[in-house]
C-alpha cells in the first residue's frame, strides 16, 4: 500500500513538474544563463538529469552548484532540487523547494534536520519554523517522522501554537524511509556508468546512483547498522568509483564505525587505483583509531607512495608538531617541483596552525600524543624510533605548565586505550603503555620501550 | 541537537541586554553614525581573538573572531571581524574541506551581510550606539581535489562572489564600561565587553554565542 502510495505520489510529482514547466517556460530573466539548454534538460529522465548535473558541476562542485540550483528553480525541477539538497546539504536548495511550495519541501527539510553540518540543519529548521501550521499538519499525518531533531522541532512548533493546515499538509509528500532512499547502498555486483545516455534502462543500476546514496549518507547523521556494514562492503565492490566514493564517505563517519582493516587494505594494495588508495588515506587520517593514524603518518613520510600528498594534506590539519620535524628529515624528496612546493606549503600551514597555541590546547593534546606513542611502541613500526622520543621530549618540555601537568597526571592514572581502538585486547595494551609513558614524563625519565 | 552557526537561526528571543538596548533606543538620542572605514591611522589599544563554536557536544570552531579596540583622535572604536578562515576553524564534515577554513561559513557570512541581517550595537555610559557592518577582506577557502593519479591538490576557489569576512565597527562614546553585541536576525551571536578610559582601554570579553547561549544571563 505504501509502495502504491509512493508510486502515485511520484506520478503526481512528475505531472506537477511537467505542468509547472509549461507554465514557466520562457520565464528565465535575461540576466540568467541556463547552464544547459532547457529542452535538452527536459528530454532526459531523472537519472539522465542527475548524470548531466554531475558532469557539469564536476570542474568546480562548490561554485557551480549555485547557478544550477537557480536553473532547477526556473525549471521547477523539484526532484533534482531535493537530491541536491540531500546530497550536498545545500541550504539554497531547501530554500528554493520551500519557496516553490513544492510537494517535497517539508520532507526534504525534515530530512535535512539530520544534517551533520549545522549550517544545513539551521537552514532547514528555519524553513520549517516559518510555516508552522503546515508543518504541524504534516507531522499529524506522519507522526513516525517525529524522531530525533524532528521531534525537538515539533515540540518547538507546538510550543508556539497549535494550528494545523491539514488541507495543504495532505498535498505534501510523506517522509523519506532511509531504507528506500538509500537502497542503492546495496547495489548489484554489476554497475554501469551512465555515460552518454539520456534515460535510464530498466533493471540497470548505475554507478552514480550508488554515489548519490553515499553522498546522502555522508551528509546525514545516520549511524550504526546497517549503514556501517553497507559502507564497509562497498569498499570491496568491483567498481573503483564506488570504492573511492565509499572511502571518502567513510572519512566523515564516527571513528568507531570506521572499517579500518578494509581501508588499510586499500591503502596498501599496490594494484589498487591510486585515487582509491588516497581516498582511503583521507578516511584513515584522524587521530582515532591510532593504528590508522600511524599508517597515514607512514604514508606522509614516504614521498614515493601514490597517496603521499593525500596524507600530507590531511595531517597538516591535525598533527601536533611531530611532522614539522619529521618532514625536514625525509629520506627522499617528493617527486617534481609541484610535490616539493606542496610539502613546503603544508609545513607552513601546519606551523601557522601550531604557533601561539594556548596552554589549554597543549593540555588537550596530551592524550593523543601518548596514544600515538603507545601505538607506535606496540606496533613496532619503524616510525617509533623517531615518534616516541619526539613525544617524550615535547611532553617533557611542557610538563611544568599547570594544565599540561594536570593532564599528564590524569593520563598516568586513567589513560584509556579504549578511547583509541575498538579492539579490547589492543585497548588494554594501549592503556598500559600510555599510562607508563605519562608516568615517565612526570618523573622526567628518558624514553624507553614499554 | 542544538547546532548553531554565526549566521543561523532566527527565532530565538533576543537577550536581556538586547532588550535593554532596544528600550533605550526608543528614548535615547540618535546613535552616532560610524564611518564606513577608518580614515586616519588608529592606535590599537587592545586586541583579542576568539573562536566561534557550534554549541553541539564537542562543537567545532566554524569561524574566527578578532576584536580590536582602537583610538582615532578623540574617539574610541571597537572593530570586529568574523572570518571563515582561521587556524582553528574546522571545515565541513568530510574529507574535502581543509583545516583552517569553512566553506559553508563563508557562504553564510556572504548571504547574511548581503541580506543586511546583521547589526552591531553598543551600550555605554553615554547611551546606545549602533555601528556599521560591511564585507571585509577576501579570504581563501580552499578545498581538496583528489585526482585520478592519487594526488591531492588544494584548489584555488573560483567562487563568485569570493569568500569574504564580515566586519563590524561601533563607536564607544565616553569612558567606562561598554557592552557590545552583534546580532543576526535579531539574535545575539557575538558579545564583547570593553573598558574605555582616557589613557587607554581594554577588551574584557569576546565570545561567540551559540543559538541558545544568547539567553544566558
Amino acid at each position: 500500500m505504501r509502495r502504491l502510495h509512493c508510486l502515485a505520489l511520484g506520478f503526481a510529482l512528475t505531472l506537477g513538474g511537467a505542468l509547472s514547466l509549461r507554465a514557466d517556460e520562457p520565464a528565465a530573466p535575461p540576466a540568467l544563463v541556463d547552464p544547459v539548454d532547457g529542452a535538452r534538460w527536459r528530454a532526459r529522465d531523472a537519472e539522465g538529469r542527475w548524470a548531466l548535473y554531475l558532469a557539469k558541476i564536476a570542474p568546480q562542485p562548490g561554485p557551480l552548484t549555485t547557478p544550477w540550483i537557480e536553473f532547477l528553480e526556473r525549471q521547477g525541477d523539484w526532484q533534482q532540487l531535493e537530491w541536491v539538497a540531500m546530497a550536498t546539504n545545500s541550504s539554497q536548495a531547501t530554500g528554493v523547494l520551500a519557496k516553490l511550495k513544492s510537494p517535497v519541501w517539508v520532507r526534504c527539510c525534515v530530512w535535512c534536520l539530520r544534517a551533520k553540518d549545522s549550517h544545513a540543519f539551521t537552514s532547514a529548521k528555519q524553513q520549517l519554523l516559518a510555516r508552522p501550521d503546515i508543518v504541524r499538519g504534516w507531522f499529524a499525518l506522519h507522526p513516525e517522522a517525529a524522531t530525533g531533531a524532528a521531534q525537538e522541532l515539533l515540540h518547538e512548533l507546538n510550543a508556539l501554537g497549535s494550528g494545523r493546515d491539514m488541507r495543504v499538509a495532505k498535498l505534501l509528500a510523506p517522509p523519506h524511509d532511509p531504507q528506500v532512499l538509500l537502497a542503492a547502498l546495496v547495489p548489484p555486483p554489476k554497475l554501469v556508468e551512465f555515460g552518454a545516455r539520456t534515460r535510464a534502462e530498466p533493471g540497470v543500476t548505475y554507478v552514480h546512483q550508488v554515489e548519490r546514496a553515499l553522498a546522502i549518507l555522508e551528509h546525514s547523521d545516520l549511524r550504526g547498522e546497517p549503514w556501517a556494514g553497507r559502507l564497509a562492503a562497498l569498499l570491496q565492490h568491483g567498481s573503483p568509483a564506488v570504492r573511492r566514493a565509499a572511502a571518502l564517505t567513510a572519512a566523515g563517519r564516527p571513528w568507531r564505525e570506521l572499517p579500518v582493516s578494509r581501508l588499510l587494505a586499500r591503502v596498501d594494495a599496490a594494484d589498487e587505483r591510486p585515487d582509491v588508495r588516497s581516498a582511503a588515506v583521507l578516511a584513515l587520517s584522524r587521530h582515532q583509531p591510532t593504528s590508522a593514524y600511524l599508517r597515514v603518518l607512514g604514508v606522509a613520510l614516504d614521498p614515493t607512495h601514490p597517496s603521499f600528498t593525500a596524507a600530507v594534506s590531511r595531517l597538516a590539519d591535525s598533527d601536533s608538531g611531530f611532522l614539522l620535524e619529521a618532514w625536514a628529515t625525509l629520506d627522499a624528496a617528493p617527486a617534481g617541483p609541484e610535490g616539493v612546493a606542496f610539502l613546503r606549503t603544508a609545513r607552513e600551514r601546519l606551523a601557522a596552525r601550531l604557533v601561539g597555541r594556548p596552554e589549554e590546547d597543549h593540555a588537550a593534546w596530551v592524550q593523543a600524543r601518548l596514544a600515538l606513542a603507545a601505538e607506535a611502541c606496540l606496533s613496532g613500526a619503524a616510525i617509533a624510533a623517531t615518534l616516541i622520543p619526539w613525544t617524550m621530549h615535547a611532553l617533557a618540555a611542557q610538563r611544568t605548565l599547570p594544565l599540561v601537568r594536570q593532564a599528564l597526571k590524569a593520563a598516568a592514572e586513567s589513560f584509556a586505550g579504549g578511547d583509541w581502538t575498538t579492539d579490547a585486547a589492543h585497548a588494554a595494551a594501549l592503556t598500559e603503555s600510555g599510562r607508563a609513558f605519562a608516568r615517565d614524563v612526570l618523573r622526567g625519565e628518558a624514553p624507553a620501550a614499554k | 541537537m542544538t547546532p548553531s552557526v554565526l549566521l543561523g537561526a532566527t527565532l530565538v528571543a533576543a537577550s536581556v541586554v538586547s532588550a535593554a538596548l532596544a528600550l533605550q533606543e526608543s528614548t535615547g538620542a540618535p546613535a552616532p553614525r560610524a564611518p564606513a572605514r577608518a580614515t586616519e591611522v588608529a592606535q590599537v589599544l587592545d586586541r583579542r581573538e576568539a573562536d566561534f563554536f557550534e554549541d553541539e557536544p564537542g562543537g567545532r570552531a566554524v569561524a574566527a573572531l578578532e576584536a580590536r579596540l582602537e583610538r582615532e583622535g578623540p574617539r574610541t572604536w571597537l572593530r570586529l571581524r568574523a572570518s571563515p578562515v582561521g587556524p582553528r576553524v574546522t571545515p565541513p564534515a568530510g574529507a574535502l574541506g581543509i583545516g583552517g577554513s569553512n566553506r559553508l561559513s563563508a557562504q553564510e557570512i556572504a548571504a547574511i551581510v548581503a541580506g543586511k541581517r546583521m547589526e552591531i550595537l553598543a551600550q555605554g555610559p553615554a547611551g546606545r550606539a549602533r555601528g556599521s557592518v560591511r564585507l571585509g577582506e577576501r579570504c581563501e577557502v580552499r578545498e581538496r581535489r583528489l585526482h585520478a593519479d592519487g594526488r591531492v591538490t588544494h584548489e584555488e576557489p573560483a567562487d563568485d562572489p569570493p569568500a569574504r569576512e564580515a566586519c563590524f565597527e561601533v563607536a564607544l562614546e565616553g569612558p567606562g564600561l561598554h557592552a557590545v553585541e552583534v546580532l543576526v536576525d535579531g539574535e545575539v551571536r557575538v558579545r564583547a565587553r570593553c573598558r574605555v578610559a582616557p589613557e587607554g582601554g581594554r577588551i574584557l570579553l569576546l565570545e561567540g554565542l551559540g543559538a541558545h547561549d544568547g539567553e544566558r544571563p
